[in-house]
């Protein structure tokens, strides 16, 4: 064996976790939560990682850099007590919104199912696009909601409209922008039409977690008009901090404060600090949005050229992901791929062949057409 | 851009679950009070956290961090076999939290279903009610007794109706109560054979130096009941700022059960990191643990020479009756820069919770808290 660490990740660790006992965590336990891949994804250094929509470039050096320096502090839950309201400030000024609509997590996951434990029940249904993030149909299973899946339309766009119509009374809609897996845009006019249209009491939640790879537009001046929305923002994404845990929501306190109560009242505050005094210099570092947004379409634009060349059929992305048409089933494909070294993300029932690519840098992604093109015999 | 926030319609219907629960309060932090009172330094006894920091081997757990940052912190089987190693426990029996009190979420996410019946103690951990109670859960919480210890005929009799769940601490938060070996095992015994058993052991590193601090996970792997202990790197290791804690299980079907419940990624890398790196740093911890409780006890002391009733405490901390609304007496305290926290559960308004801090930060509090008793007006319906 080689002298390399091997990792088993604890996606695929997960995907024996199916024994569950009760009802409903039966219903869980089948989730596509339970497995990461479709393959066991062994991971080398030398092993280029295409399968969890990160950064290739990680963390900016002022974002380490203060990190390191919060190192002394951990044994506080806050160390200045106001770590909060800074980042608070910060995020208000890169953001250009007021900061009493914004409010830190661990992640996105975090408020993403507090939104749906919050919103959604047995009598108030979750209406979601197909394909999309699927942690949101795992939440509603926890609150026996039911789930209407509404396929995205021919542009792979949101279908707002039909997603009204299968349930017109629901407490949540949910709306990724760009879209996981798909990476393609949903017009904000749509977004607009379906808050116009929506049941009085349901929300809209809207994940932004890929929205700096593209040119949309935020709905974070929707959040000031005061609309019942709740926008989603993470570092795991362009700022290349997935390991270390932190989103915002961006919404009306009056709604936002709906989440707080599920779980420990204060744990909205309990973040961890290293990622707290990372993310704040990462959205001080003016240049670090557009010179990776630049450096994400580089590559990806690159790689669409390669795929058309060689005529492999894919759907055109706006984010640093997209979803490619593999001719076969998607674990097939992992696999094969992972022989090479190049670990592929999953596929989505409802196209089977297709599985989500991560875009990373150009030298990953030249690796990347190397074995794609011994996988696929192009 | 809006400045304030707007005013707005008819307010947003949620889950009743959640509609009856708390609004969130969180207290001031160490910037805000100098801010809001003037004070030039602040000594932060209001969170229990270690004074002394967490071990030096999690600098160096640390030093690789950025290497491990842009990917999803999705291998936390090295720290899970590190923790089951050093408890004699399997591998597949521990599951990781953002802290104890996402995993105290998950329990009654996976376990509790509207109407079930949930047992647990008052003064308590607050979550180990309103998570319970999210979930649809009818709790019932036990007092403590006037002599704020368990009331252990009181516990007895609640579990040995119908019970989902009994989940407490021990020792308890914020009261420092605990319970010993033969009770334990009496209210074990007294719970329905189907019922799931929580301890929640986040003080345990401090309890633990006084020998009548029972054995609970013996205790609970010497009968059937299905069990779950748990314990934090947030005290007693340092790292409340890195967000990490874990469960123990008594099976390998509870802990698939909980991992399909929590949130992905849930535990982020330098946590992980950092945590391997405290469990190489046992002489810190034991030292610091060792010298928090001999303070304790000369904190305990002093209070009582100042004519305050305190409770009896095994964790790093001291829950006292306040002469005055436990909360016009921490509003005093802050105004000289001493952050406590004073409790707000109904019934427990006229106590306040003091963690140990560093003997210097502790003589403070007490030349604060003498000062400040001077000053307050005694109302004459409470004993001071």
């Amino acid at each position: 064996m080689a002298p390399h660490s091997y990792l088993f990740t604890r996606r695929s660790l997960g995907r024996v976790a199916t024994a569950a006992t009760s009802l409903f965590v039966d219903s869980l336990a089948t989730s596509v939560w339970a497995k990461e891949s479709d393959v066991p994804q062994l991971r080398t250094q030398n092993t280029v990682v295409l399968s969890q929509n990160t950064s290739p470039l990680g963390p900016c050096s002022q974002a380490v850099r203060a990190s390191d320096a919060i190192t002394p502090h951990l044994q506080h839950y806050w160390p200045h007590g106001d770590e909060l309201s800074l980042l608070g400030q910060v995020a208000s000024k890169r953001f250009g919104i007021a900061q009493h609509f914004i409010k830190a997590w661990c992640g996105s996951s975090d408020p993403a199912f507090r939104t749906v434990a919050a919103f959604t029940g047995p009598t108030r249904g979750l209406v979601v696009a197909d394909p999309s993030w699927e942690l949101i149909f795992q939440s509603a299973a926890l609150t026996r909601a039911p789930v209407f899946k509404v396929p995205l339309n021919h542009q792979y766009a949101h279908d707002v409209r039909s997603m009204l119509a299968a349930d017109p009374h629901a407490g949540l809609y949910f709306i990724c922008n760009p879209n996981n897996p798909t990476g393609t845009l949903t017009p904000h006019e749509d977004i607009v039409w379906l808050l116009a249209h929506k049941p009085r009491d349901a929300v809209v939640l809207i994940d932004e977690a890929y929205i700096d790879f593209s040119d949309a537009e935020s709905c974070m001046s929707l959040v000031e008009q005061g609309h019942d929305i709740i926008v989603l923002r993470t570092f795991s994404k362009i700022y290349g901090m997935a390991g270390m845990r932190l989103g915002f929501t961006i919404g009306r306190p009056d709604i936002v404060e709906k989440l707080l109560p599920y779980g420990f009242p204060d744990s909205p505050l309990f973040l961890p600090m290293n990622a707290v005094a990372a993310g704040m210099e990462s959205l001080r570092t003016s240049d670090l949005v557009p010179s990776r947004k630049k450096a994400n379409t580089h590559a990806r634009e690159e790689t669409f050229a390669f795929l058309r060349e060689h005529d492999v059929a894919y759907i055109p992305s706006s984010s640093n992901c997209f979803l490619l048409d593999v001719r076969r089933p998607a674990a097939a494909f992992a696999a094969a791929m992972a022989q090479e070294d190049i670990l592929v993300g999953r596929s989505w029932p409802i196209w089977p062949t297709r599985v989500r690519i991560t875009v990373g840098s150009v030298h990953e992604m030249t690796r990347f057409h190397r074995a794609l093109s011994k996988v696929m015999n192009l | 851009m809006l400045s304030e926030p707007p005013s707005f319609g008819t307010p947003l219907a949620c889950r009743p679950e959640i509609a009856r629960l708390p609004p969130y309060n969180a207290g001031l932090g160490t910037d805000a009070v100098k801010a809001r009172y003037g004070v030039a330094s602040v000594v932060k006894l209001g969170s229990n956290e270690n004074p002394y920091g967490p071990p030096p081997s999690v600098r160096d757990a640390l030093s690789d961090l950025v290497s491990h940052v842009a990917l999803y912190p999705e291998a936390d089987r090295p720290l899970r076999s590190l923790i089951a190693g050093g408890l004699g426990e399997a591998e597949s029996r521990i599951v990781l939290g953002n802290g104890s009190e996402q995993i105290i979420r998950m329990i009654p996410e996976a376990y509790v279903s509207p109407g079930d019946r949930i047992v647990t103690v008052i003064p308590s951990f607050g979550l180990h009610i309103l998570d319970a109670e999210a979930m649809g859960g009818l709790v019932e919480a036990v007092p403590v007794t006037d002599s704020c210890e368990f009331d252990l005929p009181a516990m007895i009799e609640a579990v040995s109706k119908p019970l989902r769940m009994l989940i407490f601490s021990n020792p308890s938060n914020p009261v420092g109560c605990t319970m010993g070996e033969s009770d334990l095992r009496a209210l074990i015994a007294a719970c329905p054979p189907d019922c799931l058993i929580v301890v929640d052991e986040a003080y345990r590193e401090y309890a633990e130096l006084d020998p009548s601090y029972p054995q609970a996970r013996e205790i609970l792997r010497a009968q059937s009941r299905p069990w779950i202990v748990l314990r934090t790197f947030s005290k007693a290791y340092g790292l409340a700022g890195l967000r990490i804690g874990y469960a123990v299980t008594s099976s390998d079907e509870i802990a698939r059960t909980l991992g399909v419940v929590r949130d992905p990624f849930n535990t982020n890398i330098a946590a992980q990191l950092a945590a391997i790196g405290a469990l190489k740093g046992a002489d810190h911890v034991r030292r610091s643990v060792e010298r928090t409780a001999l303070d304790r006890e000369f904190l305990r002391a002093e209070l009582e020479t100042l004519g305050l009733e305190v409770a009896p405490s095994l964790g790093n901390f001291l829950f006292f009756r306040s002469p005055v609304p436990s909360g016009e007496l921490a509003e005093l305290l802050l105004r000289q820069g001493v952050i406590v926290k004073p409790w707000k559960e109904s019934g427990y308004t006229d106590r306040v919770r003091v963690s140990i801090g560093l003997p210097e930060e502790n003589a403070r509090f007490l030349a604060v808290l003498s000062n400040v008793l001077k000053t307050v007006a005694v109302p004459e319906t409470v004993e001071a």
